[in-house]
């Protein structure tokens, strides 16, 4: 029972403190809860994200996460 | 004693080969204060209707600020404005670098530059001395060329030389102005202004100091943002990754990474035009303006195919956008390439990417034969042909002659309906953002004095739910965040402050991306600053009048030229499905976006039908002399 949380872009080095320079995240039984308190717990700016994808769908911050889940964070982007 | 400015500004006639100094009141400093708003001062009180941006009556302006030179990150900039050769209406392009601080220091808060040389020229200003000199012998030349020859021939290594290539000197109408070969004011063609003038360059050095009133509240300011700026996470990834690490994988993950003239949210190749694949493959150092800790600017350099020169810099997102994704091009050499070769030329990279992209939907849709494009095979995703078309854009040779147009007027010239292809506003060609996945994006394109400009406001996605941004409105008095992809009323009054923080700090000589909602400073602490600078018993309310005023006195520089609401519009692409990536099928719905319209008229005094300031509204902003001007009373 797992998640997948996926790095991209600006956000990769916040994963590098938490998954060891990896580009994904397992994390194991957060099923049932909702992907913002779970990035919350692990460590990653909240705050900065701007969309939460998964399964290649755009989701709201209160999805609630389900086994085998993939997950892309994208950083709130500016622009100049 | 007046601090902050120098107090003098600069008049130099090429025509006569003269030149005045001019010292105007301090009244005028604080009402206008410097950069856009103090241009557009001139613009309108100093040239009639009707002005034609390439004949020698046009005014080209220099413009600093009081607060240049503080040391204040982010004021280091300064605006060049005037006539656009690109809309017919007000343009105006800012960079950053050493230039307008080297100004300052020179004697000078701004040049006025009238007339046209008989052959070419540059000036020389060497603390307020001022020379105008011979540049026959420059013409021609890249800028990299024509700052080695000024330097040597002042005898000034540390010169400041803001120039133009040839496609300044052909009047390419997109033309930018380049200084020290890797800060570009880039949009509205101010460089073909200057190429019309038969102007060169501007060369300065100044070892003037520049007074401000209160150094201490300056430096604990500065202090203070040094010390946190790291801990700030917009702040730390513009200095870990510039913008081209911002993201392309991001907006196209987004599904508003611009795709082939914006027919397409999503890119294929995005992860090999990144800002990680640039880091990877051709990024030597990060590089700065003055005064500023962030140091987001990249240089490149590659021995490979296309050879780039790390003397001009490296791209920006908006210029791997514009020749990536926009034309279909994975090949980031090429598009750092296309980088230097702008620079060295002195073009667009947006509008050129963007008239290059246009062209290739042309070429596919059959309305450019082979013939027609000089025997270029215009696909997408050709990258040679993309190289080979910049040099004859500047060269205005073959088809880059009609490209050196811009989209607007190419699009008249081919006909056939290819207006559908152009993607602008007013004439001037959008940036790299995606106006269907931005809701605020979609108003600054319609609504910018300028046409479509991406700079008119911070964008909408630091200022959804939870976002980083958030927090940073309450000081505006802006207490709920909208979403992103939302064109409701509430966006519009969002959009209506927001542009007020971006246009002052065109005005102050401020930078984007160190002040402002979404970034460091606090707009409460650029009030600070400017009264520790100037010595003004100044406060936000002020500053966010001064704001105001700038965004009304440049529409009435191009509601004399002939702007109304009509031109306040969008490609009609916008108002049809993006064709792939995460927001395949979103399309923006007209009856929103005009509603949009009439809020935001309404919230700034303007004239719902014309799109004219009322005015009363130009009487409550100190612009009431513009009544009778706009044949108003």
């Amino acid at each position: 029972m797992s998640v997948t949380f996926i790095s991209i872009g600006s956000l990769k080095r916040f994963f590098n403190n938490i998954a060891d320079g990896k580009d994904r995240l397992v994390v194991e039984d957060q099923e049932g809860r909702s992907v913002k308190v779970v990035c919350q717990e692990i460590g990653l700016p909240v705050n900065l994200i701007s969309l939460y994808i998964v399964n290649g769908k755009a989701e709201s911050k209160d999805y609630i996460l389900q086994h085998g889940d993939e997950i892309k964070l994208i950083a709130a982007m500016g622009g100049g | 004693m007046k601090y902050g400015m120098t107090g003098k500004i600069l008049r130099v006639d090429l025509s006569n080969q003269t030149h005045t100094v001019e010292e105007p009141d301090e009244k005028i400093y604080r009402t206008y204060f410097g950069g856009s708003c103090l241009a557009c001062y001139y613009l309108l009180k100093e040239r009639p209707a009707g002005i034609n941006p390439l004949d020698p009556e046009n005014l080209l302006i220099f413009a600093s600020s009081p607060l240049v030179g503080s040391g204040i990150p982010g004021a280091n900039r300064f605006s060049v404005a005037s006539f656009s050769p690109l809309t017919g209406y007000y343009g105006e392009a800012e960079a950053g670098g050493w230039w307008s601080p080297e100004l300052k220091r020179a004697g000078y808060d701004a040049i006025l530059v009238e007339g046209k040389a008989e052959k070419p020229v540059y000036l020389w200003i060497n603390d307020e001395e001022v020379q105008i000199c011979d540049a026959t012998h420059i013409w021609g030349k890249v800028t990299g060329d024509t700052q080695a020859i000024i330097r040597n021939e002042t005898g000034e290594s540390r010169a400041r030389v803001a120039s133009i290539g040839p496609g300044g000197e052909n009047m390419v109408r997109y033309a930018c102005v380049v200084n020290n070969l890797r800060h570009t004011n880039g949009r509205s063609g101010m460089g073909a202004v200057m190429g019309s003038k038969n102007l060169k360059a501007i060369a300065v050095r100044g070892k003037q100091k520049i007074s401000f009133k209160n150094n201490e509240a300056l430096k604990k300011i500065i202090k203070w943002y040094t010390d946190n700026f790291m801990d700030h996470p917009i702040e730390r990834i513009l200095h870990d990754g510039g913008t081209i690490g911002w993201d392309v994988t991001e907006l196209d993950e987004a599904g508003i990474l611009p795709t082939r003239n914006f027919r397409s949210g999503s890119f294929e190749d995005a992860d090999k035009i990144c800002g990680e694949t640039f880091h990877t493959e051709y990024f030597v150092e990060a590089d700065s303006c003055h005064g500023c800790p962030i140091r987001c600017k990249r240089v490149a350099r590659s021995s490979g195919e296309h050879q780039v020169d790390p003397t001009y810099g490296g791209p920006e997102y908006e210029t791997a956008a514009a020749f990536g994704s926009l034309c279909g091009i994975s090949d980031l050499e090429a598009i750092c390439k296309a980088h230097e070769l702008c620079n060295r030329y002195t073009l667009d990279t947006i509008s050129a990417g963007s008239s290059i992209a246009f062209a290739m939907e042309c070429f596919e849709n059959n309305l450019l034969s082979i013939q027609d494009t000089d025997g270029l095979e215009l696909n997408f995703g050709n990258h040679e042909a993309m190289i080979r078309l910049i040099h004859k854009i500047a060269k205005r040779e073959g088809i880059g002659d009609l490209l050196a147009e811009g989209t607007w007027r190419a699009a008249q010239k081919i006909g056939q309906g290819s207006e559908k292809f152009a993607m602008q506003v007013k004439g001037q060609e959008m940036a790299m953002h995606e106006p269907r996945g931005k809701g605020s994006l979609a108003l600054a394109y319609a609504l910018s004095s300028t046409g479509a400009n991406h700079t008119e406001g911070p964008h909408d996605y630091l200022f959804q739910e939870g976002a980083l941004g958030v927090s940073d409105l309450t000081e505006l008095g802006l207490l709920e965040p909208t979403p992103a992809v939302y064109l409701g009323p509430e966006k519009a009054r969002q959009f209506a402050y927001m542009q007020k923080t971006w246009n002052v700090f065109n005005t102050l000589g401020l930078c984007i991306f160190t002040a402002g909602p979404g970034k460091l400073l606090k707009m409460n602490q650029v009030a600070e600053a400017i009264q520790a600078a100037t010595g003004w018993d100044t406060n936000l309310w002020e500053i966010m009048k001064l704001a105001e005023r700038t965004i009304t006195i440049k529409r009435a520089v191009s509601v004399r030229q002939g702007v109304s609401r009509k031109d306040d519009r969008l490609p009609d692409r916008f108002f049809e499905p993006l064709e792939g990536g995460l927001l395949k099928g979103k399309a923006l719905d007209r009856n929103e976006f005009e509603t949009a319209l009439d809020m935001y008229y309404d919230m700034m005094g303007w004239n719902r039908k014309t799109g004219v300031p009322r005015p009363g509204k130009l009487v409550e902003l100190g612009l009431g002399w513009i009544n009778p001007i706009l044949n108003q009373h």
